[in-house]
């Protein structure tokens, strides 16, 4: 921890002479805090150990396309994210909220994509943070940025590759999420489905006598109680299915993890590797053998 | 048609409490079946008994609710593109055989033995395979949590998947390539333990997770369509029969509706092996619930003679323990998705933290 402030103070004395105002001080504790709240040592080292991709938000800002071309390329090719807030000027007020938000949608999506994700905040130059965070994490395969402006700018200060995703300039990224985030709540198909479904319940339940006199007479009659079943599962379960949505409870990730194919190539590898052991001249002496 | 008419006579009236029974053993009943892709029918089947519904009307009505709610499991996992419809097919259709089969031994043992010979032999069966079968996939799932969370193929799968005998079979979802004569045990074998225990998943999902070599998800999954299958051809014969109380059936599938998709949500956002052990646990439990009620036989053949208060307590701890085994299932399956709800907690899992 000690560290850790040590570089902040260093980090904060890179570009904090420009714009200075007295009022915005209480602010650096906040930032402070922010910073210090990153991972323990082992996380740390799990993440020193793993291939990343560095994903640059300048202004703390990481669009919707962003985030989820981050996510899908991490899933791909087995790497983990590295978020990092750029904030150009330390002492400009960038509102907490939105900060948390980005962070927690780019982290939810990684664990739903089943990528790590870790997150770090750095004030000062995109370029020079880069350059220095590339340094110090080990492991960093490439940088994804959300403009044109900052892949330049990283580029010009790096050796790996630098891609950027391109953004509607007329959206600001925090609205398109913001939108993205708020689904629609089926109200109108719950209430719906809930309506039908209670009629159907009502109507079985009032002539519970003449229902079951019929529906137990055997022979073609069998099909009532079939037919009935398929019925109330149409419409009680999407009554189900909808009161769930409605409560917020969704699905996390619709694609599964096929590993069969994956196993079973690493089988194969290692067979081959025993196979093709080279086969060592040996000393044979039989002992039948009469001199 | 009037023993029929008869026993319609022995359909119970419901009053509210023993509709909330019904709804509440259906919802918990359908989060496990969902989660695991069968399972709660063992639970439903005594529990409505002990309302006072005769066996048969009992089975019947279970079943009935058994295949819409397989449908709607079905379906919704099918959306997450946890289905193969082609493995669930194939295993199905042997099990239609299985069935039979299974059918056919049960009247022969009922002949010789009487009711209480068939108790016997459905107890022992279950807990024979149960112990067997459940002790493996618990200490699988153990394996794996203890390894960092990855399922591996089994070697008898790997085995047979590479053996070449025609006609082979490639099922896309599963991803796999296995001989049809390899499916067909695996089949055949569930449906013979649904007609005797009338539980097919507790030997179909395993089967199809360590014989076929498909993953506990898709296998889980996959168990709902043949369940389907399977339970609308029991329900059409039951209904010929006209022994289905639609009420019961109706008010089952109230709760189970809601149960299934939920445990087909919690599918989504655990890790692989937690559906091996909600499976090993319950599977367990349940034998332990069985393996009470064998005195119970044991005296009604006369083959030992346990005094009747020790055996009466034996059996409602038998049917005690059968509820809690359900009710643990579940409680895992919420516990593990409101652990996983926490992206955080998401992030170390994917880190390989257990």
């Amino acid at each position: 921890m000690v560290l850790s402030y040590g570089t902040i103070l260093e980090l904060l004395t890179v570009n904090r002479t420009k714009h200075f105002f007295s009022e915005y001080v209480q602010i650096y504790n906040k930032k402070v805090r922010l910073f210090v709240n990153t991972k323990t040592d082992s996380e740390n080292s799990k993440m020193q150990e793993s291939r990343k991709i560095l994903v640059v938000g300048e202004e703390g800002i990481f669009s919707e396309s962003l985030i989820d071309y981050a996510v899908s390329v991490a899933k791909r090719l087995n790497y983990d994210i590295l978020a990092l807030s750029v904030i150009r000027n330390e002492l400009v007020e960038v509102s907490d909220k939105s900060e948390k938000k980005f962070n927690k949608a780019f982290e939810i999506k990684s664990a739903s994509g089943g990528v790590g994700y870790s997150y770090l905040l750095r004030f000062g130059e995109a370029g020079v943070i880069v350059e220095k965070i590339i340094h110090e994490i080990k492991r960093i395969g490439f940088v994804i940025t959300g403009s044109d402006e900052s892949k330049e700018k990283i580029a010009a200060e790096v050796t790996i590759p630098v891609f950027s995703v391109f953004l509607n300039k007329n959206t600001k990224g925090g609205k398109v999420m913001a939108k993205e985030i708020k689904k629609k709540k089926p109200v109108g198909k719950t209430l719906g489905y809930g309506a039908i479904s209670l009629a159907m319940y009502a109507a079985v339940f009032i002539n519970a006598d003449t229902v079951t006199s019929y529906f137990t007479r055997g022979g073609w009659y069998s099909a009532l109680p079939i037919l009935t079943v398929f019925a109330f599962s149409f419409a009680h379960g999407a009554f189900a299915s909808n009161f769930w949505t409605l409560m917020g409870i969704e699905a996390a990730h619709k694609d599964v993890k096929v590993v069969t194919v994956e196993k079973s190539v690493q089988d194969d590898v290692r067979t081959i590797k025993v196979a093709r052991k080279r086969p060592r001249a040996r000393a044979y002496i039989n002992p039948f053998h009469r001199i | 048609m009037h023993d029929i008419a008869a026993e319609s006579l022995k359909f119970i009236d419901l009053n509210l409490a023993s509709i909330l029974f019904l709804f509440v053993i259906g919802f918990i009943g359908g989060l496990v079946s969902g989660f695991i892709g069968s399972g709660g029918a063992f639970v439903l089947t005594p529990g409505m008994m002990s309302l006072g519904v005769p066996g048969t009307v009992a089975v019947a009505s279970n079943m009935c609710h058994k295949f819409p709610k397989a449908m709607v499991g079905a379906f919704k996992r099918f959306k997450y593109g946890q289905v193969d419809l082609k493995l669930g097919v194939v295993t199905a259709a042997s099990a239609v055989v299985g069935v039979q089969v299974g059918i056919q031994i049960q009247h022969y043992i009922l002949e010789k033995w009487g009711e209480a010979g068939s108790n016997l032999y459905v107890s022992l069966a279950f807990v024979v395979i149960l112990v067997l079968v459940g002790g493996y996939v618990f200490f699988d799932a153990w394996k794996i949590a203890k390894t960092g969370g990855v399922e591996r193929v089994t070697k008898l799968a790997l085995k047979l998947q590479s053996i070449n005998l025609p006609p082979m079979i490639h099922f896309k979802k599963a991803n796999l390539t296995i001989s049809l004569w390899f499916t067909i045990p695996v089949g055949f074998a569930a449906g013979m333990l649904a007609a005797t225990i009338a539980v097919g998943g507790f030997v179909g999902v395993p089967g199809m997770i360590y014989v076929i070599g498909a993953s506990s998800i898709i296998a889980s999954a996959t168990e709902l369509v043949i369940a389907f299958i399977m339970g609308l051809g029991g329900s059409i014969n039951w209904a010929m029969h006209g022994m289905i109380d639609i009420r019961l059936t109706l008010l089952i599938l109230a709760g189970s509706l809601f149960g299934v998709q939920l445990g087909a949500i919690g599918t989504t956002y655990v890790k692989d092996h937690m559906i091996k052990i909600v499976m090993g646990t319950i599977m367990l439990l349940v034998a332990v619930s069985r393996g009470l009620a064998i005195p119970k036989y044991l005296n009604q053949l006369g083959l030992a003679s346990i005094n009747t208060g020790a055996v009466g307590l034996m059996t409602k701890i038998s049917f005690g323990i059968m509820c809690f085994a359900l009710v643990v299932g579940a409680a895992i399956i919420l516990g593990s998705m409101w652990k996983a709800r926490s992206p955080r907690f998401a992030v170390e899992e994917s880190y390989g933290k257990v």
